[in-house]
């Protein structure tokens, strides 16, 4: 993992000879999160690896163009965030689906994905998440599971606070309803 | 949202930990996999930059070139409607022979370049009169010899 402040990794990434080094950094630094964040939006491994590879192609053609009017950090994850909800629209339109189909398809992916392992109580509350509604479920993956801050997640999304704390609130009170089946 | 034991008791008990796993090595292996995918230049296709350069010029030219067939087809399919057979023009003729006069067909006769009618008796007329001057021959001689 790399001990390189954002600024410093954007510093040596404006600089032609480390800018490959500097990007691998980049990628080493922030893979991670960006995987599990995207993960929890596609569900399936295979469907995660494509989105993020063609996240950080972006990010890489779009960082010479990053102003630092954000973190660097909710710059990437806006970007893994739309990459993953475009995948999410393109699968919906290749194969004709309303949104609900496309939940259950995802439900399908998790029961059959080998790399999901986890017990009764732990698929109940995954099937409960990915009954939601696609913000809804945004949230509260990113509030929940991420742990990130109201103003974080804002940033990300474009959206007010106010507005994600209703939309969390909604969440957890349908999950709760789920669960309780 | 601070407590959610309060608003989602049984949410709250339930452990919070992910239960997603990836391949061994993933992590490992993925900046690698970004590093060969970024240092891919594509590849260079000159038909494709040629295109690129020329994209305007060849919609204006296949524009202008399915503009011509349109026009073409429209106008040859025009002419072929007013192209009448020898029989489609007797029968409208036979169908609407109170609309023509013979007089109106002798004036087309008459002034149709394409049709001969000087009268080759007038011709035949004169080489017989001449015989019968040069032969001294007369119409009693003629009525004689009848």
């Amino acid at each position: 993992m790399s001990d390189y402040s954002d600024k410093e990794l954007l510093s040596f990434f404006r600089n032609n000879e480390k800018r490959n080094y500097a990007f691998n950094l980049l990628v080493r630094k922030y893979q991670e999160k960006l995987y599990w964040h995207v993960r929890r939006i596609v569900i399936n491994h295979e469907d995660a690896n494509d989105v993020l590879q063609n996240t950080f192609i972006k990010i890489f053609k779009g960082l010479d163009n990053f102003r630092e009017d954000s973190k660097l950090y909710t710059w990437l994850y806006r970007i893994a965030t739309n990459e993953a909800i475009t995948f999410l629209n393109k699968k919906r339109k290749k194969y004709l689906l309303p949104i609900v189909d496309v939940e259950n398809k995802l439900v399908n992916s998790l029961q059959s994905d080998v790399y999901f392992d986890s017990d009764e109580i732990q698929l109940k509350l995954q099937k409960a998440v990915l009954s939601l509604p696609e913000k809804q479920r945004l949230v509260f993956n990113m509030k929940y599971y991420e742990e990130m801050k109201y103003v974080e997640i804002s940033d990300i999304l474009n959206t007010s606070v106010g507005s994600l704390k209703a939309s969390y609130f909604h969440a957890v009170k349908k999950i709760e309803n789920f669960i309780k089946k | 949202m601070e407590d959610l034991s309060k608003i989602a008791p049984n949410l709250s008990k339930i452990k919070k930990e992910n239960s997603f796993k990836v391949p061994d090595n993933y992590f490992d292996d993925f900046p690698t996999i970004i590093q060969e995918k970024i240092s891919t230049k594509p590849t260079f296709s000159f038909s494709k930059y040629l295109f690129f350069i020329f994209r305007p010029q060849f919609i204006a030219v296949f524009s202008l070139i399915v503009i011509f067939f349109v026009s073409y087809s429209i106008f040859n399919s025009h002419l072929k409607t007013n192209t009448l057979s020898s029989n489609d023009i007797a029968e409208y003729i036979e169908q609407n022979q109170y609309d023509y006069d013979e007089d109106l067909f002798v004036d087309v006769i008459v002034n149709d370049p394409n049709i001969d009618i000087t009268d080759d008796s007038d011709k035949n007329n004169k080489e017989i009169t001449d015989y019968l001057i040069n032969n001294d021959i007369d119409y009693s001689t003629l009525v004689n010899g009848l």
